[in-house]
């Protein structure tokens, strides 16, 4: 029994893992060797790993793409470019489904559940319906191909403040009423006592929202026409003209864009199997 | 007393933040979309009147006449101020305009001023129609879509791309989805059965799912490719090359296998979530009662995974009815074209706004009520266990 | 009185400088090479016009169609920007574009100087509504080293249909003695009603008739047809690009696992840079019935909104005549303009390609509606379909004629 369960992972395993082993592989050959072009679609390939340098595809394996990367398109411009668009959105989200998420935990007002379930109600809306109002207001307002454009209307997903609510709802209530009963304000029992308390959920919520930002690929095709704010995810198209693919080099920014969510992932990998966020990350 | 309206002042003040954004980039663009799916919205023609012409060459271009060749009177007779404009324009108005035009342009002043030079300069085009209404000239401010009724849902019916899209999209959401949760129950009850390094595999697993589908697409378009790693591999099987991507009757079906194999591994960390928290005693007792490995994952395993698969299952309908990115990339024949692909042609590819928001519309309908049949067929088929 | 001097002209030069119009210009980059001879044309422009006009050049990389449809809409578009002559007859139609029938009168631009051809593939309704900037006709490429390992004669201009055929066949080997052949003849496009045209046209067959209805059913359009997927389906020369792992034709014929391929002048410097060692020649297309070959241009247009528009068309004026000159210099590319042609005159390569233009027919469908893109991509979908074997050319055509009208609305 148990030696099936390892067999069914290991196949999975080795399935998962392979497409990225051979890209990365792909990205490490030269363009071209010995005054040839080296051909990465070559049968059976030429791979040699066990000497120095490895043998990739019939030539030694270089990072030299990884460079040539940055000098071929403005890769570093568009690293920064995500950098900005996933950092303001997380920010963004952080207030306000912190806040929004506490008020609909922990404070009464009147119209709560039935502004709540009206927000509930929203998740259900594909994002197709929305995206060309949306868009025409940014043209109106001028925010087309600026960073504004980009991150703004991305502050409205519900789901964040969903999860948050969710949080601080199933915090203790102990501490804040007799924080309370010392007369201690809601400021005060929110920044004091509820914050400080859902770091997991804050860390969890902002690499929910980072990661879903910095692969975002819809938002940033319409909102951006220029160059140089182009997201990483709508420079890879760069590699890939009518006349050529540049795999080599598609696949060296391909890792490179990549390799930041999973050290990301490794390291709060915790945090997302503790709060339970893994509900919904792509479809 | 006085606590309680603090309370609530503060709760407006704290969700105030959300509640904004969301009216802003939500609320209002529903209500927008859904009057444009009414209209026929055309992005290309919304600078109609902010466009500029030299009166004088508009005028002249449309009666193939020089100033000093005009004589007003017979010229007026065959004067059509809404083809005029048209041809200003340079494309066709509504019927509601050409009316306006009709009824309230002044012809007469128009072709005197030009027949006696004194129509000069460049102005906006809806300035210049206004200058000579002398009612409605409102209607020429900025472009209005027209309201067309039902027309858009019409046409919808009658559109063969309609169809074979939505066809597309639901074959990609019937086929993925039940595999996906299929193989990610599987790698989960594989995962619990107290093998070593599950840490391992659950990171092997999730790192497709934290991979940009647009990064994905690109791996897969190399692996996809005629001489590529997957037609080599299948060649070891005595299985001949297939080009994946550029067959209209393989596309699909690759990029559905794509689809599978990026999510598989991430749902079956949320069913081994599940199944970690199955008491073990519940195992033991039925390990005592005399029930096999079979009997205890269909009686037991399966019923407490409710809620598990219930998530599962609509997160990946919802996910798989609107792919995007993967389609983007990867399909080129317009007959493998899906639903949220055929929006966003037509929205920004053709600036068709009306029709795209129509079908929007409808493609929200479809998912709604797919999610609630769903979830009715589900907890009848759940309790029936 | 020398200083008063002085400060008028600082004055008139400050009043000068102040009152440049700068006139946009958009188009899609298709490489680094043209960004550059373009960029060296308008600043060639913005010396002689120094004060007055300044050209920007802006390319814009991506999905141009899109962006072009959403600066349009937004009313922030180029004063100037390429149009494809594939799809700018739906711009042409939405009433975007400003026609330039005045300006080419008030500003003498000599359209005679132009190749009818293309100039006639901007227009819509009677009125010009772009110029063309430059142009690309197919031709055939072929390997020399190929032709001579079989002993055959290299291609010319008296080339027919069987000659093409004959060579194909015997070009077609099998080099490392599997049984199975592993260089062709041909490289074809599976599913590009674009390159299948030429051999309709050849074949004395119509794209549309007068009144802009489909053509394709008519026994020569037919005909034409059959030769081309015959030559993939019933005599084995021909194969797809992606078959032996190439991208495009011009990399299956690089990797010299074809001998000839039907392709356009941007194979030359793809060819030059990527493959050096390929020694290769240039015939213009064979014949049946008629000479015909396709022809791809591009035009400068100026939109509607453009606050600028004299400007605009001044700044085009030059693109078109000593910006021309410089750009298709730098690039390589064929002028649209007769006189700028005089120089290659005995340029052996760049014959071939002059040669088509005459008898070329513009890459566009042209409809009632203006719109074409979607019968095109539905008549490739059948084509592949051909291709591969799924269906007959006969049940191809027959649907095609049936759906055609629904397709062009």
């Amino acid at each position: 029994m148990k030696a099936i369960a390892y067999i069914i992972l290991l196949i999975y395993a080795i399935l998962s893992l392979t497409p990225f082993i051979w890209a990365f592989l792909v990205s490490t050959a030269p363009v071209s060797y010995g005054g040839k072009s080296v051909d990465i679609m070559q049968w059976p390939p030429q791979i040699s790993l066990f000497r120095i340098p490895p043998l990739v595809f019939g030539a030694p394996a270089t990072l030299k793409n990884y460079a040539l990367v940055f000098h071929e398109v403005p890769y570093a411009r568009w690293f920064l470019n995500t950098l900005i668009y996933a950092g303001l959105t997380t920010l963004g989200h952080l207030v306000l489904d912190s806040f929004g998420g506490y008020a609909f935990a922990r404070l009464n007002f009147p119209g709560k559940n039935l502004i709540f379930t009206f927000l509930l109600s929203l998740m259900m809306i594909p994002v197709y319906v929305t995206i060309i109002p949306v868009y025409n207001l940014m043209v109106k307002y001028n925010l087309v191909n600026t960073y504004w454009g980009l991150f703004l209307p991305k502050l409205t997903g519900v789901f964040g403040l969903f999860f948050m609510r969710q949080f601080f709802y199933s915090l203790p209530k102990e501490m804040e009423e007799s924080a309370m009963i010392d007369g201690a304000g809601v400021l005060t029992r929110f920044f004091r006592i509820a914050l400080p308390m859902s770091k997991p959920a804050l860390i969890a919520l902002s690499i929910y929202i980072f990661l879903g930002s910095w692969n975002d690929f819809l938002w940033p095709l319409i909102i951006t026409s220029d160059k140089s704010m182009f997201t990483l995810t709508m420079g890879l198209n760069f590699f890939r003209t009518t006349y050529y693919t540049f795999w080599q080099l598609m696949m060296a920014a391909t890792i490179m864009m990549t390799l930041p969510m999973v050290i990301i992932f490794l390291v709060f990998q915790r945090y997302f199997v503790e709060t339970g966020i893994t509900s919904g990350l792509k479809g | 007393m006085k606590r309680r309206a603090r309370e609530a002042i503060a709760g407006y003040a704290f969700s105030l933040p959300i509640l904004v954004s969301v009216a802003v980039f939500t609320v209002i663009p529903i209500v927008q979309a859904f009057y444009y799916s009414f209209t026929d919205y055309d992005a290309l023609k919304q600078q109609i009147f902010n466009a500029t012409v030299d009166k004088v060459m508009a005028v002249g271009m449309y009666l193939g006449l020089l100033p000093e060749e005009v004589k007003v009177d017979q010229a007026l007779k065959s004067f059509d101020p809404a083809s005029f404009v048209e041809s200003m324009i340079g494309t066709s108005i509504s019927k509601k305009l050409k009316r306006i035009l009709r009824k309230y342009f002044d012809s007469k002043k128009l072709l005197q001023d030009y027949a006696s030079g004194r129509l000069s300069g460049e102005s906006k085009i809806g300035n210049f129609i206004r200058e000579y209404l002398k009612n409605g000239g409102r209607y020429f401010e900025k472009y209005r879509p027209d309201i067309i009724g039902l027309k858009n849902f019409k046409w919808m019916i009658k559109d063969e791309y309609f169809w074979i899209a939505l066809k597309n999209s639901f074959i990609f959401a019937l086929v993925v989805t039940p595999i996906q949760t299929f193989l990610a129950l599987i790698l989960a009850v594989a995962a619990n059965s107290r093998v070593r390094g599950v840490s391992f595999f659950k990171t092997s697993f999730f790192i497709p799912a934290i991979t940009s589908s647009a990064a994905i697409s690109m791996i897969f378009m190399l692996l996809y490719s005629k001489p590529g790693f997957i037609n080599r591999t299948l060649s070891l099987f005595g299985i001949q090359p297939v080009d994946w991507l550029n067959n209209p009757s393989t596309a699909l079906p690759a990029v559905m296998a794509m689809n599978i194999w990026t999510t598989a591994g991430y749902f079956m960390v949320t069913f081994l979530a599940g199944l970690q928290n199955i008491p073990q005693s519940i195992i033991e007792a039925a390990i005592i009662d005399g029930a096999d490995g079979w009997t205890r994952f269909w009686k037991i395993t399966l019923p407490l995974l409710k809620p598990q698969i219930t998530f599962v299952v609509t997160m990946g309908v919802i996910g798989t009815l609107q792919v995007f990115d993967q389609i983007y990339f990867l399909i080129k024949s317009q007959e493998n074209t899906t639903m949220s692909m055929y929006i966003y042609q037509n929205a920004f590819r053709y600036g068709k706004m009306g029709y795209a928001s129509a079908l929007a519309l409808i493609f929200f309908l479809i998912i709604l009520s797919i999610t609630l049949i769903q979830r009715k067929f589900m907890e009848r088929g759940l309790e029936a266990m | 009185m020398r200083s008063k001097v002085f400060l008028t002209v600082i004055l008139l030069v400050a009043a000068l400088t102040f009152s440049e119009v700068v006139v946009r210009l958009g188009g899609w980059p298709s490489s680094p090479v043209e960004q550059q001879a373009l960029q060296a044309a308008v600043d060639e422009f913005n010396k002689e016009h120094a004060g007055q006009i300044k050209i920007v050049y802006e390319p814009i990389p991506g999905n141009y169609r899109v962006k072009l449809t959403a600066m349009l809409s937004a009313g922030n578009a180029p004063d100037i920007f390429y149009l494809d002559v594939n799809w700018a007859e739906e711009f042409f139609s939405k009433g975007v574009i400003e026609p330039l029938d005045f300006y080419i009168k008030m500003y003498k631009l000599d359209l005679n100087d132009f190749y009818p051809n293309l100039l006639n593939a901007f227009k819509y309704k009677g009125h010009i509504y772009g110029l063309p900037k430059d142009f690309s006709t197919l031709v055939l490429f072929y390997n020399k080293k190929m032709f001579d390992e079989v002993g055959l004669p290299y291609p010319n201009s008296s080339w027919t249909w069987f000659d093409l055929l004959y060579a194909a066949t015997k070009l077609t080997r099998d080099t490392n003695g599997d049984g199975k052949p592993d260089v062709w003849g041909l490289a074809l496009y599976p599913n590009a009603l674009n390159r299948v045209i030429p051999f309709i046209l050849q074949a004395g067959g119509e794209v549309v008739k007068e009144d802009l209805s489909t053509a394709l059913g008519e026994e020569e359009a037919i005909e034409g047809m059959k030769f081309y997927f015959d030559l993939h389906n019933r005599w084995n020369v021909a194969i797809a690009p992606s078959d032996v792992g190439a991208g495009w034709l011009g990399d299956a014929f690089g990797k010299q696992k074809v001998a000839m391929v039907m392709s356009g002048p941007w194979m030359l410097g793809f060819l030059k840079e990527n493959f050096p060692e390929v020694d290769f020649g240039v015939a213009e297309l064979p014949h049946l019935k008629k000479r015909a070959t396709m022809v791809y241009t591009v035009c400068y247009a100026i939109p509607k909104t453009s606050k600028h528009k004299k400007e605009a068309f001044i700044a085009m004026k030059f693109l078109l005549g000593k910006g021309m000159k410089i750009f298709t210099e730098k690039l390589g590319v064929l002028p649209s303009r007769k006189s700028l042609a005089e120089k290659d005159k005995n340029d052996s390569i760049k014959k071939a390609f002059y040669a088509g233009v005459k008898y070329a027919y513009p890459w566009k469908i042209p409809t009632p509606s203006g719109i074409s893109s979607k019968a095109i991509d539905e008549i490739n979908t059948r084509f592949l379909k051909v291709w591969n074997g799924e269906m007959t050319l006969d049940q191809a055509v027959k649907e095609i004629i049936e759906n055609y009208n629904s397709w062009v609305r």
